[in-house]
């Protein structure tokens, strides 16, 4: 028996000490030095002091935090739960194999589907680059539009956080998608064929039928596309790097900002424990979800 | 009327949407292709010359360095993955739920949030400027995934088949390697694949990690040269080549998912579908 736990500890080792290390860990430490006023350079930088919870305080009365805060359930609203779970419904359904809900367009809608599928595979940086290439002041929105006689625009300056939404619509939509179609396909055929034969229009079937059967899966999507997005940085962090000014500023983007760009570690830290808080709470409802079933 | 009308709007539709998913990448494709090419999207002066340039100077460093990031922690998250997965399959411990809530849980930590620490603790293990750091984080987050993934597999192996080996005399280790090991290959190919577009696309952890030019994988040399061209123009950025090791750069995540997405659907969301 105690020959049987050490092997299993044996095989377990790996694993745990990578998790630990680097994923429990950081999460930990970050929480430890969001009460210290460590800093990468000046006199902090050497011997960081334990300064309570004057971090949070300061948090606390910080208007760029709250702003930031405030960006960041815009930026989570309109990619994730309007755009990408929004249109990424749209398309599961519009191009289900299995039911006409809707006339069946193969072509066209492969053509989407597959288009859509592509930017969700596209790494990050690379979506940054194109999306500079597409919204920037010499870019092609605004060749096309100089070609049908309209002014170009700053759209990364003046419209920085629709800028950003929309970019992010672009990357994460074929996820919501995929997992919604597989979540149709799931559905019994018969259910609906059923509805069918009792004469339901087919908006009524969709409407009363199928779209009750997705509520699960939608709302767990909707959970974890929110996580995902409170996280996202990269992206926007290239496109805009949160200006101009504060005005796209998100949580990450802020957090990264004060500890890489004003050295201050201890304070960047107390603000990623923002993200972590509002992530760690839906996360934890996401677990209930999914747990429900054994 | 109806008849035409609604797969019109349809085909509309789908065409409408097709554009926007397509209009961000007409600049990437058609300059991969030009000689010199401008910010201008233009259809002239084409040429494939731009791709075996990608294979020369920085951006073939970028390649290696991509390239090594994603091998490792593909290796790294596989092999310990397998492993642990094990134990959580086959046997019955205690703190076994608790466990699996952790590592659920821990899933949804976005590494922004951590960055910070993550930096912290790499400069304290001196692991800061190394790729293998990079590789042991990116390997640590595929983790809780990995486990859960591999989990399945080994669950759906029907135990008749060890049971056999072990009354042959065969030890538990045994049949981990002759029996476990090439039943769940599948599964282990989703969690390799799966790590090493991780790695190979990654760009935060590189950011925070990797402060030498040297080290640069793709992902920062292009926001690098993004910095470049937003703030001083396009001369000072080889918009060719650029684009060609942006259109290279896709190709293993579009290799790689077209296996691994439906799985990652499986296991993030469709065990909460089947009621």
């Amino acid at each position: 028996m105690r020959k049987r736990l050490g092997f299993l500890a044996l095989l377990m080792a790996p694993a745990f000490a990578l998790w630990a290390t680097f994923m429990l860990g950081p999460a930990l430490w970050g929480v430890y030095i969001s009460f210290t006023n460590e800093a990468l350079t000046g006199p902090a930088a050497a011997n960081p002091r334990f300064i309570g919870i004057e971090n949070y305080q300061r948090l606390l009365h910080d208007p760029l935090f709250w702003g930031s805060v405030y960006r960041s359930f815009l930026f989570v609203l309109g990619s994730a739960i309007v755009g990408q779970a929004g249109l990424g419904l749209l398309l599961a359904v519009l191009t289900s194999e299995r039911r006409r809900i809707w006339p069946r367009v193969r072509l066209t809608g492969r053509l989407a589907t597959t288009l859509c599928w592509l930017a969700w595979v596209t790494p990050e940086t690379l979506i940054g680059w194109c999306w500079i290439s597409f919204l920037d002041y010499d870019g092609v929105l605004n060749q096309m539009l100089s070609a049908l006689g309209l002014k170009p625009v700053y759209w990364l300056v003046h419209y920085g956080m629709p800028s950003i939404i929309l970019a992010n619509i672009w990357w994460g939509t074929g996820w919501s998608m995929m997992l919604f179609k597989a979540a149709l396909e799931s559905i019994p055929r018969e259910v609906e064929e059923a509805a069918e034969v009792d004469g339901a229009s087919p908006w009524q079937r969709f409407r009363h039928v199928t779209l009750p059967l997705l509520r699960r899966p939608i709302g767990v999507n909707i959970l974890l596309i929110t996580i995902w997005t409170y996280g996202v940085f990269g992206l926007p962090l290239m496109m805009t790097g949160g200006g101009p000014g504060h005005r796209t500023e998100l949580m990450t983007i802020y957090a990264y900002k004060t500890g890489f760009k004003y050295f201050e570690i201890g304070y960047g830290a107390t603000v990623s424990i923002g993200v972590l808080l509002i992530t760690l709470l839906l996360a934890l409802f996401y677990h209930r979800l999914l747990g429900r079933e054994g | 009327m109806k008849r035409w009308l609604f797969p019109a709007l349809n085909h509309l539709l789908f065409i409408a949407i097709a554009v926007f998913f397509l209009a961000p990448l007409t600049w990437l494709v058609t300059s991969a292709f030009r000689e010199n090419p401008s910010v201008w999207v233009e259809f002239k002066d084409f040429t494939l010359g731009n791709f075996p340039r990608v294979l020369t100077g920085d951006t073939a460093r970028w390649i290696r360095n991509s390239l090594f990031i994603a091998l490792t922690s593909a290796l790294i998250s596989t092999g310990a993955a397998f492993l642990a997965a094990y134990p959580f399959a086959r046997f019955d411990f205690r703190g076994k739920t608790a466990a699996l809530f952790l590592l659920v849980l821990s899933m949804t930590i976005p590494l922004s949030a951590v960055m910070l620490p993550t930096f912290s603790l790499a400069r304290f293990l001196h692991l800061q400027n190394t790729l293998f750091g990079v590789s042991l984080v990116i390997a640590a987050r595929q983790m809780p995934m990995g486990i859960w993934i591999v989990r399945e597999f080994i669950a759906s192996i029907p135990i008749e088949l060890e049971e056999a080996a072990w009354v042959d005399g065969a030890s538990r280790w045994t049949t981990i390697r002759r029996i476990i090991f090439p039943l769940c290959g599948p599964g282990l190919a989703v969690i390799g694949l799966m790590s090493f577009v991780a790695g190979w696309g990654d760009f935060t952890t590189n950011l925070i990690l990797i402060s030498s030019e040297k080290l640069y994988p793709i992902s920062m040399g292009i926001y690098k040269a993004s910095i470049e061209a937003t703030s001083w123009g396009y001369v000072s950025v080889d918009y060719g080549v650029m684009c060609a090791i942006g259109m290279l750069y896709m190709i293993p995540p579009m290799v790689a998912f077209l296996f691994t997405h439906r799985y990652l659907v499986k296991g993030m969301v469709l065990g909460a579908v089947k009621q």
